[in-house]
């Protein structure tokens, strides 16, 4: 294969592996942001730790909307990669986050869910935590172009 | 409370400011433009040269708080509520990003934002964002402050 195949070849090791970190690291923004992805069986959780320039506002001390954006935008993007055959070039159409509490320093946790895959588009859902996943701060719904 | 704002986000102790490199300018008409120079980290997908949706996320939710922060009868602090982004072209790697933004009408509660990002082209744009903020604290004026845009 090719030098432009990387990503093709990223996701074929990756989930010949069961190893979305292969994914991941393909990448370059993963890589700048640090996010991590852990597969445990069918579910991919999404990590971002904390690190200072991820604050936004300094004086709420608050995780910037568009790094939140990014971790749920990246685990929607990687879900459709992981779950669905054949995705060598997703494409985000669109996706609206809500924000729906404070995030503030810490680890950033985050899930996505295909809520329906067509032929072209997917759609998903995600969700983001710090200490409690049934206290998410923000979600997001995405549809991603498969094609 | 916003000028306390806005000079911590200009600040050289702004970490974030600092990391990302972003820079922000004025048009002619005053209105800012954030631009954020690209680096090759910003890299969506490797094989086609695009840069990742999640630096026009940042780009956009930044300057569609700037927006709130220079309008000049904001002096709450703001939360964003809701960010919806409609990703219209690929960005390209090789190029800066750039944005601006406006206020669609401040409510007693609620503030509508539009903003747009392109890499040179504003007829062009990449990207086009709709955010909506709480503002904080209960909007106090003889007829309420209802504002519109125009």
């Amino acid at each position: 294969m090719t030098q432009a195949d990387q990503l093709a070849r990223a996701i074929h090791s990756a989930k010949r592996d069961g190893d979305p970190a292969q994914l991941v690291a393909a990448v370059g923004y993963w890589n700048f942001l640090g996010l991590s992805a852990h597969a445990d069986g069918q579910q991919v959780t999404y990590r971002l730790p904390f690190r200072e320039d991820f604050i936004g506002n300094p004086l709420g001390r608050s995780i910037h909307g568009g790094i939140v954006y990014s971790l749920l935008n990246s685990a929607a993007v990687l879900q459709v990669i992981w779950k669905l055959d054949g995705v060598v070039n997703p494409r985000t159409i669109e996706m609206a986050v809500s924000y729906l509490r404070k995030a503030g320093e810490g680890d950033q946790w985050a899930r996505a869910e295909i809520v329906r895959a067509g032929r072209r588009v997917a759609t998903v859902s995600a969700t983001a935590w710090q200490d409690d996943p049934d206290k998410p701060f923000a979600t997001a719904h995405a549809h991603v172009l498969l094609i | 409370m916003k000028n306390e704002l806005w000079r911590s986000i200009l600040s050289d102790k702004h970490v974030m400011s600092r990391r990302w490199g972003w820079q922000i300018d004025r048009d002619e008409a005053g209105t800012v433009i954030l631009r954020i120079p690209t680096r090759s980290e910003f890299l969506g997908n490797p094989d086609r040269g695009v840069m990742h949706d999640g630096v026009i996320a940042v780009l956009l939710d930044t300057v569609c708080g700037l927006a709130m922060f220079e309008d000049s009868t904001n002096e709450d602090q703001i939360a964003t509520l809701d960010l919806r982004i409609d990703f219209l072209r690929a960005a390209s790697i090789d190029l800066d990003v750039m944005a601006s933004a406006r206020i669609d009408r401040i409510g007693r509660a609620v503030a509508f934002v539009s903003g747009l990002a392109h890499q040179g082209d504003p007829e062009n744009p990449i990207a086009k964002a709709s955010a909506t903020f709480m503002t904080l604290v209960e909007r106090t004026g003889e007829q309420g402050e209802r504002r519109d845009a125009s």
